[in-house]
């Protein structure tokens, strides 16, 4: 033991040298001087640094505005938050002024007041008034704020000569529809461009009443984020494309739930009118997605209405699907499971991208009770020996919202700009905001920020760990260093080696063994760490030649075809679309989508959510772990659990984090993983086939599921998004 | 008045008369003045009320008013007093068969959308062989 901590102390020394001297991890805060600042005769304490604005919101009053937005920077342009303040010759505006010492700010003086109304009057005289065909009315920032603080009335009467100020609209693609006449020139939309989805696409043109706000010359604003400026512009000047004029605001109704085209979990908003989806908005929860969306979360939902299966389709004696009634179809699988001798090996489950944990716990349930082990998730996960027993060995274990503080990110096999598209976001904000450095193992990217290219080489961790790659020194100087495992690792064979490989890399790092956790993997679908969580196999799938029921649940991407079944084989599909799963499938059962139904989802770091039913099942379609519970019945082996409550208790007991809404636990026994990964190492060396990633370019994002492949809004976006790419 | 005892001896004895009241909530009689094509047959008995001494005695167990062709009609509501088996009706070449309403049967209308439904099911390929 002695010899072994000597041992280090001669090879190793930095460690030990940059865990006492690193500056940032020793760094104490000081707590910062508060400076009372007087609002309308209160008093209130702030920080230094705070604008008046926020002070103002710190007493509790709200103060008028456009341009100003909290996650963006400060544009002060468009002057509706000017507040008198005493001793000033002007009103100020509140948004850009940093608070003062003793300041007196007087928010309701009739100075400010006329202040607000004069700005209001100015943009009503630019702004054309349209609200009853606009699709913003009703939710209006200048609507709500003329109301509030306008003038009663108009001083506007040039109609005859000068007229109103008109200005071009432009085309900026499939998903945004500009209304330029409307534009108050607040600048949001510019600066969530360039700051958070990174992409320099628009600004502005002309100055005074010629200013105009596009893309400079008419191009497509290419970005994975850019439905985001049409909740951000506080006028109608951005409004959806793909659902215009379908619905007035005040006739949804909210449905606050989750997203599941992607593994990040983005919180939604489902706005529905009677039985309709008709919009998806984001909801804020600042440790997943903030307060933003990504363009497939917002605009696939016209995919649930192509496609869909809404009645039990069975293959009749010519092969031909023919629908009928759920009583055949339950019996005829239910007769089939029941006949197999030898359940062990010939009933396979494959469990697909948007599979929920409720049906996956009672497909693995069922099938136990039949004495069957051999269910997959449909996507396998090469991570080494202690595969899915341990949680912490394959979450994004720092989770979503600590990546802001990481200090160095290294990217292995994975593009989270298209496979995660807000966890993209987040690194981008640690960049900005925390000089956080990136480093890409892969093929080359573009990931809306600089970034260092290691290479697309597997055997480039060798020499990291050696020393001999400069990165190696660099990563093991970083205070608080990230490496976030994707799917090009994962799905490779030599995946538990990497992994390994991975481990040993950041053991040279200080913090390594303290609590923060540098090794994180990246999953791209809603259902990958659910079906882990539940123990769902992550091998590849086996010979299936032997296979007498497959059942596939929302299984699209799995790569079977008949030929490798046997003749006899029965294929079950249980799923919402008409992709590829219903394509080879002998009897299929028409499930819910997540709009349809309340289900849990974990995230791909490890936060269980729980989507709601927005609207029914269309047709005879069912929820789907209430389809698999009638079919346990049927077959005999009926499940102990005839309600969502009671499933939830039994998910309890097989993972407590799977009925823990919401909350990111923390995973315990990493040690114990990463012993496991060192003893089980594999020996052989990395195969020579480069790293890749699974999405890489825009054109690949939008459709990767059942319902995004229905959807035609983004069969639009891969168009246009080739055509722009051609010109 | 005229006697009940005779009306239920010419309805057939009292357990007929019990059966006819509990199909159609009456009991008459009269003289038979026609039968139309469906079996329907249209009696006439002065001695009744003004009004209401016209009737028809259906032939279906399940009847209704609109089983009376259009022919019967006319007389069977005092628009005319000449019977179809007396005037017999000019054929025309407009004139279509008589149709009793279909309300409450298998054949009824039921009103239904014109437009594309919202959601669009999957239609499964044609035989794959
Ligand atoms: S388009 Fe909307 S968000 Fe952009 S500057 Fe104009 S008003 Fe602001
Ligand atoms: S909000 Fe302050 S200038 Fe626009």
């Amino acid at each position: 033991m002695l010899a072994r901590a000597l041992l280090r102390r001669v090879f190793l020394p930095r460690y030990n040298r940059s865990l006492s001297q690193s500056p940032r991890l020793l760094q104490v805060q000081e707590a910062p001087k508060l400076l009372s600042v007087w609002i309308d005769d209160k008093m209130v304490q702030v920080e230094p640094g705070t604008t008046v604005l926020q002070a103002c919101a710190v007493a509790g009053v709200e103060i008028p505005r456009y341009c100003y937005h909290e996650r963006l920077s400060v544009a002060g342009n468009c002057r509706m938050c000017l507040v008198e303040v005493e001793k000033s010759a002007k009103p100020i505006a509140s948004c850009a002024m940093p608070v003062m010492e003793g300041m007196k700010v007087h928010p309701h003086s009739d100075i400010s007041k006329r202040a607000r109304e004069g700005v209001m009057e100015f943009l009503l005289v630019n702004h054309p008034l349209d609200c009853p065909i606009c699709d913003q009315g009703g939710e209006c920032d200048l609507q709500d704020q003329s109301m509030a603080f306008g003038s009663d009335r108009s001083r506007f009467v040039d109609n005859a000569f000068g007229g109103k100020r008109a200005v071009e609209d432009k085309e900026v693609g499939p998903l945004i529809k500009t209304i330029m006449t409307r534009c108050i020139h607040c600048t949001r939309c510019i600066r969530f461009a360039g700051e958070i989805a990174g992409v320099q696409d628009l600004g502005t043109t002309g100055r005074g009443g010629d200013m105009q706000v596009g893309t400079y010359v008419e191009k497509m604003f290419k970005s994975e984020l850019s439905g985001n400026v049409i909740d951000l512009c506080p006028v109608g000047a951005l409004t959806a494309k793909p659902y215009a004029f379908t619905y007035r605001s005040w006739e949804l109704r909210r449905t606050e739930s989750i997203d599941v085209l992607d593994g990040v979990g983005s919180n939604i908003v489902v706005n529905t009118r009677g039985e309709h989806v008709m919009r998806i908005l984001p909801r804020l929860n600042e440790s997943v997605n903030e307060e933003w969306i990504s363009d497939k979360t917002r605009f696939a939902f016209d995919g649930l209405f192509a496609q869909r299966l809404t009645v039990p389709l069975a293959r009749d004696a010519t092969g031909q699907l023919r629908s009928c009634s759920w009583e055949d179809v339950l019996s005829r699988v239910s007769g089939k499971l029941v006949s197999i001798q030898n359940p062990a090996n010939e009933v396979v489950g494959v469990a697909g991208a948007l599979a929920d944990c409720e049906s996956m716990v009672c497909l693995k349930d069922l099938f136990n009770k039949l004495g069957s082990e051999s269910l997959y998730s449909e996507t396998p996960v090469h991570i080494g020996s202690c595969g899915n027993d341990l949680r912490s060995g394959y979450i994004l274990r720092a989770g979503i919202s600590a990546l802001e503080e990481a200090d160095l990110i290294l990217l292995v096999g994975t593009n989270p700009r298209y496979e995660a598209t807000l966890i993209n976001a987040r690194i981008r904000k640690g960049y900005i905001h925390n000089e956080c450095e990136i480093a890409v193992i892969g093929p080359y990217m573009d990931l809306s920020y600089q970034h260092e290219h290691l290479g697309d080489d597997p055997a480039v961790f060798s020499g990291m760990i050696r020393g001999t790659h400069p990165f190696g020194k660099k990563f093991s100087r970083a205070a608080k260093p990230v490496i976030i495992v994707g799917e090009g690792v994962l799905a490779r064979d030599d995946g538990a080696y990497i992994n390994n490989q991975i481990y040993m890399l950041s053991r040279l790092s200080p913090v390594h063994g303290s609590d923060w956790k540098i090794v994180n993997y990246l999953h791209t679908t809603a259902s990958q760490v659910g079906s882990m969580d539940i123990g769902y196999n992550t091998a590849d799938l086996p010979d299936l030649s032997s296979t007498r029921l497959l059942y596939l649940l929302s299984a699209d991407s799995v790569d079977v075809t008949r030929d490798q079944l046997p003749t006899d084989c029965l294929v079950v599909y249980q799923g919402h679309h008409g992709d590829k799963g219903a394509h080879i499938a002998d009897v299929i059962l028409p499930g819910a989508a997540y709009t349809e139904k309340e289900a849990t989802y974990v995230n791909t770091e490890g936060r269980a959510q729980v989507t709601q039913a927005a609207v029914k099942p269309p047709g005879e379609a069912r929820d789907d772990w209430s389809i698999i519970r009638a079919l346990s019945e049927y077959a005999g082996h009926t499940l102990a659990y005839d309600n969502i409550d009671e499933l939830r208790e039994r998910m309890a007991e097989i993972s407590p984090t799977l009925v823990n809404i919401d909350t990111k636990q923390d995973s315990c026994f990493h040690s114990l993983c990463v012993e496991l990964l060192y003893r089980t190492s594999p020996k052989h060396k990395p195969y020579q086939t480069p790293i890749s990633v699974k999405l890489n370019s825009l054109a690949d994002f939008y459709m990767t599921d059942p319902i995004s492949r229905a959807s035609k809004t983004m069969a639009q976006c891969v168009q246009a998004v080739k055509q722009a790419d051609k010109n | 008045m005229f006697s009940w005892w005779r009306t239920m001896q010419e309805s057939g004895g009292l357990w007929n008369s019990i059966k006819i009241i509990y199909r159609r909530s009456d009991l008459r009689v009269g003289t038979l003045v026609g039968e139309d094509a469906n079996g329907n047959k249209y009696y006439e008995n002065l001695r009744y009320q003004f009004g209401r001494h016209r009737f028809v005695d259906y032939k279906l167990k399940e009847f209704d008013a609109s089983q009376v062709p259009p022919e019967w009609h006319g007389w069977l509501h005092y628009m005319t007093d000449n019977p179809p088996t007396k005037v017999p009706p000019v054929p025309r070449k407009f004139h279509a068969e008589h149709q009793a309403n279909w309300t409450g049967t298998t054949k009824d209308y039921v009103p239904y959308s014109t437009t594309r439904p919202r959601i669009q099911s999957w239609i499964p390929p044609t035989n794959k062989q």
